[in-house]
């Protein structure tokens, strides 16, 4: 999933990520609030199972196939990685970690999160480490070598 | 003492009655007000006669109140002399309570009859104010410097990023080299643009001091301006001479090499210059400090670019043939003073210049 207001970036990310692996499926928000709802109604798809699992003394069939089918669909639909810009007018990329930090989805699904800044200061570093969820710290451009370094390597914001 | 007072006004009277921009008040060893002339009775909003009698302390307040506890006149002695002691800590107190803050001095005399001191005010309200001016002002435009520096670099990585995308596309060796140069032109702004950032105040609150790998940041910086126009031509020389650790902002000092190495290839490199010319730089240390010169190779014309005042950026106002290097000029100087440093220019005799930068070691245990 790729979060950043500038829709050219925004682009530019994509078309990169899929010269790296044409099989990587890219959802793409120039909003940082509706990428934040979108990620709140997985959370609550997914909450409702859990709650209606540990509710119910017996599960019919037909109620697990659901299960099974909706467990498909939060699979499909919920992102591995997120690159996330920091400068956005609406929410900063650190107001939107925050509140990341808070859903449940992210840690379920070990959701990674990766900042993606044209800013180099080691003030937005700094901030960036002090996160759980904050798997790397990467500079725009997005190049190639960039994608290949952060998604192979163990998590490593230096 | 009053005899000798008087002897004293008519020796100066011009002084003393001058009252154009001086208050001067005379008290006795006790710190008593024997006398005081018009512009202190102007100034303080009290006539000669309701202050003749009182101490003198009685007319001052100091931001820094604890000091000030005491009202004796030897406190005012103590904090002229208080090593802690700036101006703007010290106020005067008008007669409606208002404060205004003065520069003072205090002059002993003597007499046959005992001591006597002399107190000299000066109102710097207007100096304060301007002052105060100054700073807001400073303060907004490292504001501005630092919100465009950020504001422009995402422009520049967006054009990196489509840039790339083409590098990818299919495309002639022409276009190519078309898009390598776009490439360097870009990655040269993005950098300047990250150096100007760096050095703004806004930045400073989060600079953290470790030990220095001079090598490192030098070769980091070489690498860097690898692109530059005349990188080619330059031939570099380096010597490290370090006996103890230095410790400093790593940061502020890789853009410092790198605008520092940047500034001496364009000086070195003028087109009088057909040959390849030489830049030496040279890194020695001490316990307290680390000097870094670089010299280079200027052409006769150039040869007294310390004369005509580089690093001195108020020549860019009407002197355009300095003004392309400019921001490595600002980056320097900026750097060399946020790290309480030093920076001198000199002419060497073999037609070169040197720019001599002194640094303090940030931890010396």
């Amino acid at each position: 999933m790729l979060i950043d207001d500038n829709k050219i970036d925004l682009f530019v990310h994509q078309r990169m990520l899929q010269n790296f692996d044409n099989n990587i499926s890219v959802s793409m928000f120039s909003s940082p609030t509706l990428s934040i709802q979108y990620l709140e109604k997985l959370q609550n798809f997914d909450n409702n199972i859990s709650v209606s699992m540990f509710s119910s003394p017996t599960l019919s069939i037909q109620y697990l196939e659901n299960i099974g089918k909706a467990a498909n669909i939060e699979k499909e639909t919920t992102p591995d990685i997120i690159l996330l810009d920091i400068n956005m007018p609406e929410l900063n990329g650190f107001q939107v970690l925050k509140k990341f930090e808070t859903m449940d989805v992210f840690y379920r699904n070990e959701i990674d999160v990766i900042m993606l800044s044209s800013s180099q200061s080691s003030i937005d570093l700094d901030k960036s480490k002090n996160t759980t969820l904050c798997k790397e710290y990467l500079t725009k451009p997005l190049t190639l070598e960039k994608i290949r370094t952060a998604f192979n390597s163990p998590p490593n914001i230096n | 003492m009053k005899r000798e007072l008087k002897e004293l006004k008519s020796k100066y009277p011009a002084i003393f009655e001058s009252g154009n921009a001086t208050s001067i008040v005379v008290v006795n060893g006790e710190g008593t007000i024997i006398d005081c002339n018009l512009y202190a009775e102007t100034t303080f909003g009290y006539a000669k006669s309701e202050v003749v009698g009182f101490p003198l302390a009685e007319f001052f307040v100091s931001s820094r109140e604890e000091v000030w506890s005491d009202k004796s006149f030897s406190a005012i002695t103590k904090l002229i002399h208080y090593s802690a002691y700036k101006r703007n800590e010290l106020f005067g107190l008008k007669k409606g309570g208002t404060r205004f803050p003065l520069e003072l001095e205090i002059l002993k005399g003597e007499t046959t009859s005992g001591v006597y001191y002399i107190a000299v005010m000066v109102d710097s309200s207007i100096q304060t104010a301007l002052e105060v001016e100054l700073k807001k002002k400073s303060r907004e435009l490292e504001l501005l410097l630092y919100r465009s520096a950020h504001d422009l670099k995402a422009p520049f990585c967006s054009a990196e990023g489509l840039m790339n995308l083409l590098k990818d596309e299919d495309v002639s060796p022409n276009v190519r080299e078309i898009l390598n140069m776009l490439e360097t032109t870009l990655e040269k702004g993005r950098n300047l643009l990250d150096d100007l950032a760096l050095v703004s105040i806004i930045s400073q609150n989060n600079r953290s001091v470790e030990k220095i790998n001079f090598v490192e940041i030098t070769k980091e910086a070489l690498q860097t301006l690898k692109s530059l126009d005349g990188f080619e031509h330059v031939a570099f020389e380096l010597q490290i001479k370090l006996q103890n650790n230095f410790y400093s902002n790593t940061e502020l000092l890789s853009a410092l090499f790198k605008n520092l190495i940047q500034f001496a290839i364009n000086y070195a490199h003028s087109p009088q210059h057909k040959e390849s010319s030489g830049v030496r730089l040279m890194i020695k240390n001490h316990l307290d400090d680390v000097k870094i010169a670089i010299a280079f190779n200027t052409s006769e014309n150039d040869s007294d670019c310390s004369d005509k005042g580089i690093f001195d950026l108020s020549q860019f106002t009407n002197d355009y043939s300095l003004s392309y290097t400019g921001l490595e000029e600002y980056v320097v100087k900026n750097i060399v003073g946020i790290l309480d440093g030093k920076i001198r220019v000199k002419t060497l005799d073999e037609l070169g210049t040197c720019v001599e930068i002194t640094l303090p070691n940030g931890k010396t245990n």
